[in-house]
């Protein structure tokens, strides 16, 4: 009798903090779910599209008008397929580079600078590239200060573990918001324009797979240009290899979560 | 039991460890540096030997491709990339080498193409793609008659805006103003219209009769102003498709600042008699005239909230000009202006969250908005004069007009339009061939 009781409350207490805990395969079930639905949703949401496009001005048009005066037709043109090629052979775009995953990105850094000044004013540049270096030489002063104190002690408490995961977001979120993302102005403020972005990265830092927006299938005006201004800065910064990402700790960073809100920048 | 115990535990030290490996950094950004986005908008292509009453092909494609630049530039929000750093020129029906607009810094790409149709008629098709997710973002093709191929540039710049902005554009839309003339004392005023970038400008009065406070409809392309025909000041409307003008009844005193209901379908404007002026609406089909204020103050610049529910108006029946909101039947009157100098021509934002007015204080004019009810006052632009502030279809850009002080030798008083956005950044002249004043934006076009 006693021993059932005691069972029993084992079994109970093991139940409830079982469901009071953030149990990570839940997570992972949902996740899987969200990258399962966009994909089901997207053909829709184009298809709804062409429709209110398709829609827009019709060239039968009651008015006793020339017609000339209104464009008459409009249709919504799909992606061309990779590699479509018009009637004419056109040996420079057979194959479009999409995994691009190539050492492309030091090429632009290299080239952006010099012709960006050939175009049209733009506003002086605030990328403020010496003081994220500062960051640079602090956190390897940590990596030197780890090294010493030798591989047993690497094991790392997890206060470490924490203490470098700050230092990990900080000096990306330092990155990202003085060099990469230019918060979408003027947009209506009494919705919520809060994003979040799953990044990938692979151990040198470059993206490993492209980021993904949560919900972004399911997204339409202000909120989906919040989210492309946020996809977009994600990849602006990529590659994340002048930020000190400790190898060792890939798995605290190869998934980073960013929740981009413009709601202070906006109005 | 024992079993069971060693079971938990291993249990809790399993959800523990597997918790622990899936920790996922997340950070917060709340900040960042709004700069324009650079846009690469390469020349349309087509065929040059295929000629049109516009030109040929190319030319068109060109030309379009202009358009749409100074478009997009003008707004503020995008800067465009030196067509002379292009790497290669892209074809609309293939996918672009993103990699080559990625070196030039482009972060969103268009390709168009114009085709000639067997009908005579163009076809000019556009793709706008995202340089760094490598992916298109819009696709169109539009048909008309190769003499509209600005109207279709414009309406591919509106596209391109609504996609990368989340807004309506603006730039299918056209301005009527009063175009000036002449010395001080014999300033002749005439009616004009030109689309917003300044082209297809057109007279639509001769000069020979005064004419004041143009306003569009916000539905039809249909506008109300005030005529001195006959030297007698009173409120008209005009339809811009059919040319019929037309006067808005026959009252005892005069008329002025008529301005559109939402639904295009009442007109409201003040009405003086004997030194007094009350506003009043009419009816448009029925013609019938209803006061809504009665007050021995001056009542006038009446202007609609969006969905037609409010009205805002400037009175001095505070002891100075100040600006006010009212239902639209007349009742619930409450001053919104509290602040130092006169409040005048309040005009409600088509998107209905701010309301724009001209102040007067300290020897300077301002152009300047504020919420409905009064709080969030914001400054624009200020000068030696400036007043008549008229928004552009999607609430985003002010037009109003300045005018410059008289010097001794009787010269200056010019008048000019500007234009400046909501964030009061990109102030910009709108160039017109004679002094412009009095400015006001048409809907967006079919």
């Amino acid at each position: 009798m006693k021993h059932s009781l005691v069972i029993s409350g084992i079994v109970h207490t093991g139940l409830l903090v079982f469901a009071a805990m953030d149990i990570p395969w839940f997570d992972s079930v949902e996740d899987a779910e969200m990258i399962v639905i966009p994909v089901e949703v997207l053909p829709i949401a184009e298809e709804t599209r062409t429709m209110e496009i398709a829609e827009l001005p019709d060239p039968e048009r009651e008015k006793p008008k020339p017609p000339e005066q209104r464009p008459q037709r409009v249709e919504n043109l799909p992606p061309p397929p990779p590699g479509m090629q018009s009637t004419m052979p056109l040996p420079t775009q057979p194959v479009e580079e999409k995994p691009a995953p190539k050492p492309k990105p030091p090429v632009q850094r290299a080239q952006a600078p010099t012709v960006t000044p050939k175009s049209k004013p733009r506003p002086p540049s605030r990328l403020d590239i010496a003081a994220l270096r500062n960051l640079v030489p602090e956190q390897s002063l940590e990596e030197r200060i780890a090294e010493k104190i030798g591989p047993q002690e690497q094991q790392a408490t997890s206060l470490d573990v924490q203490r470098q995961t700050m230092s990990i977001s900080a000096a990306i979120r330092k990155k990202i918001e003085d060099q990469c993302w230019s918060p979408p102005v003027g947009a209506d403020t009494s919705q919520s324009l809060r994003v979040t972005v799953q990044v990938y990265l692979a151990p040198t830092g470059e993206l490993a797979r492209p980021p993904v927006a949560e919900d972004y299938a399911r997204m339409n005006g202000f909120l989906k240009v919040a989210a492309d201004s946020a996809l977009r800065a994600v990849r602006m910064c990529a590659p994340y290899d002048d930020i000190n990402l400790p190898k060792e700790m890939y798995d605290q960073w190869k998934e980073i979560k960013m929740n981009f809100d413009p709601t202070q920048m906006v109005s | 039991m024992k079993m069971l115990k060693i079971l938990i535990v291993s249990l809790f030290g399993f959800i523990a460890a597997t918790s622990s490996s899936h920790a996922v950094i997340e950070i917060d950004i709340t900040r960042g540096n709004v700069q324009p986005l650079p846009i690469a908008i390469p020349t349309f292509t087509g065929d040059e030997n295929a000629m049109t009453a516009a030109g040929s092909l190319s030319e068109i494609g060109r030309q379009i491709a202009q358009v749409i630049t100074a478009d997009l530039e003008r707004s503020g929000l995008f800067v465009s990339i030196d067509p002379r750093a292009f790497i290669n020129s892209p074809n609309n029906s293939t996918v672009p080498q993103f990699a080559n607009w990625r070196a030039v810094g482009a972060q969103a790409l268009v390709t168009g193409l114009v085709n000639l149709e067997l009908d005579g008629q163009i076809s000019v098709e556009f793709r706008l793609w995202d340089v760094l997710a490598g992916s298109q973002m819009r696709g169109l093709k539009w048909t008309g008659s190769p003499t509209i191929w600005r109207k279709i540039a414009h309406k591919t710049s509106d596209a391109i805006y609504k996609r990368l902005t989340g807004e309506d554009g603006y730039f299918d839309s056209r301005i009527v103003y009063i175009s000036e003339s002449g010395p001080y004392l014999e300033r002749i005023k005439r009616l004009a219209i030109m689309d917003q970038d300044g082209h297809n400008h057109k007279f639509l009065t001769d000069g020979s009769y005064m004419i004041l406070n143009p306003r569009f409809s916000p539905v039809e392309q249909e506008i109300t102003y005030l005529s001195f025909y006959n030297d007698t000041p009173r409120v008209y409307l005009f339809n811009l498709e059919s040319g019929k003008f037309e006067m808005l009844g026959e009252f005892e005193g005069m008329t002025f600042a008529p301005r559109f209901s939402p639904d295009g379908k009442k007109v409201i404007m003040s009405k003086a008699e004997r030194g007094n002026s009350d506003i009043f609406v009419m009816e448009l089909a029925t013609r019938r005239i209803e006061r809504l204020t009665t007050h021995s103050a001056i009542d006038t610049s009446p202007s609609y909230s969006p969905f037609g529910r409010y009205i805002t108006f400037n009175s001095d029946r505070g002891g100075s000009q100040q600006l006010y909101v009212m239902n639209a039947d007349g009742s619930d009157i409450k001053r919104i202006s509290f602040g130092d100098g006169l409040y005048a021509t309040p005009v409600w934002s088509p998107r209905g969250d701010l309301i724009a007015f001209t102040k007067q204080a300290g020897g300077k004019f301002y152009i300047g908005v504020m919420r409905p009810d009064g709080t969030g006052e914001r400054i624009l632009t200020e000068s030696y004069f400036e007043e008549g502030p008229t928004w552009s279809p999607n609430g985003r850009v002010l037009m109003y007009y300045r005018k410059y002080p008289y010097d001794n030798n009787g010269g200056g008083g010019e008048t000019q339009l500007w234009s400046i956005d909501l964030t009061g950044y990109n102030e910009r002249q709108i160039l017109t061939p004679l002094d412009g004043s009095d400015p006001a934006w048409s809907p967006l076009m079919d």
